[in-house]
């Protein structure tokens, strides 16, 4: 079952220089991880140990029920999934190319300021947008 | 009346929407996204699940969730066979190696196929009659796993409720044993 994906190599090179940044301004920041919205992983920064892969596809796999649980509930498109665990958060959000759809994953400690985290992941999301 | 969970697995593009999607009553839930795989020529793939639901004649209540087919996703396996009561791969005969694409959802799924109703469900036999359905019968064998091998068109419903109602029987006997 051998799986292969053509990441364009400039938007993997925008991704990993997006993510580089954030990862120095975001305070309590564990992990972010740009998987492709098929579950691979395009880019990848972490300071804990993480299987970059399994995190992209797991990504891709709660961003989708994220969407069909807004819809279900009648609550509109899907904005953001956030998951509060013992020590902190995981947040997806999704980075909307229509030529290659993403999702940003972040791991985060518990004293993170979600509104912050989610403000400065924003300006990310725009600029591999833009790329 | 009953109420089961049930399980369809398999390759990406063996038609495990389809077959959910044939036979629920309720508008399926799909979370199918684009395809980034250049091995497979599918445009969408499910990642999440698949969801359906079918009430049988008897007043019988099927939830049926479909897995995603790709290894990477195999984590959402095991979340999705908590409690299920019954499982179906379907197999794409018209793969490089079917067997083998078999043999790996049979290790995977192993718990639940010892604990619950299996049926194997080959597709695509018609334009690829090999490898056929006797050695689809020596590898489940060879594995000493028991249970019945079909070719089956999942775009009809008639077959797909067909599938499931084998597998209810097949549950039903194992729980009876």
């Amino acid at each position: 079952m051998d799986e292969q994906i053509k990441i364009p190599p400039a938007l993997a090179q925008s991704a990993q220089t997006a993510i580089d940044s954030l990862f120095g301004k975001l305070a309590g920041v564990k992990a972010l991880v740009v998987a492709s919205i098929d579950g691979f992983s395009v880019a990848s920064r972490a300071s804990i140990e993480l299987d970059a892969n399994k995190v992209a596809a797991m990504a891709s796999s709660f961003s989708a029920l994220g969407v069909v649980v807004a819809e279900e509930s009648h609550m509109g498109a899907k904005k953001v999934v956030t998951l509060e665990a013992e020590s902190g958060y995981v947040i997806l959000l999704d980075i909307a190319r229509a030529d290659f759809p993403m999702v940003l994953s972040i791991t985060a400690s518990s004293d993170t300021v979600l509104a912050q985290t989610l403000y400065l992941a924003r300006e990310t999301i725009a600029a591999i947008q833009a790329a | 009346m009953n109420e089961y969970k049930i399980l369809v697995t398999g390759t990406m593009g063996a038609g495990k929407t389809t077959a959910i999607a044939a036979i629920s009553e309720v508008p399926p839930i799909m979370t199918d996204v684009q395809n980034n795989d250049t091995s497979n020529a599918k445009l969408t793939t499910t990642v999440g699940l698949d969801y359906g639901e079918l009430t049988l004649d008897g007043g019988d209540k099927l939830r049926i969730y479909g897995t995603p087919g790709q290894e990477r996703f195999a984590f959402m396996w095991k979340v999705l066979a908590k409690g299920a009561l019954g499982l179906i791969i379907l197999v794409d005969n018209s793969r490089p190696d079917p067997l083998a694409d078999l043999n790996s959802y049979l290790n995977s799924f192993a718990e639940l196929i010892a604990r619950a109703g299996c049926i194997i469900a080959v597709g695509r036999t018609e334009s690829h009659p090999h490898p056929s359905l006797d050695h689809y019968g020596e590898l489940l064998a060879n594995k000493g796993v028991n249970t019945p091998v079909i070719p089956a068109d999942v775009r009809n419903q008639d077959e797909v409720i067909n599938i499931v109602e084998l597998l209810l029987m097949q549950f039903e006997a194992k729980t009876a044993a």
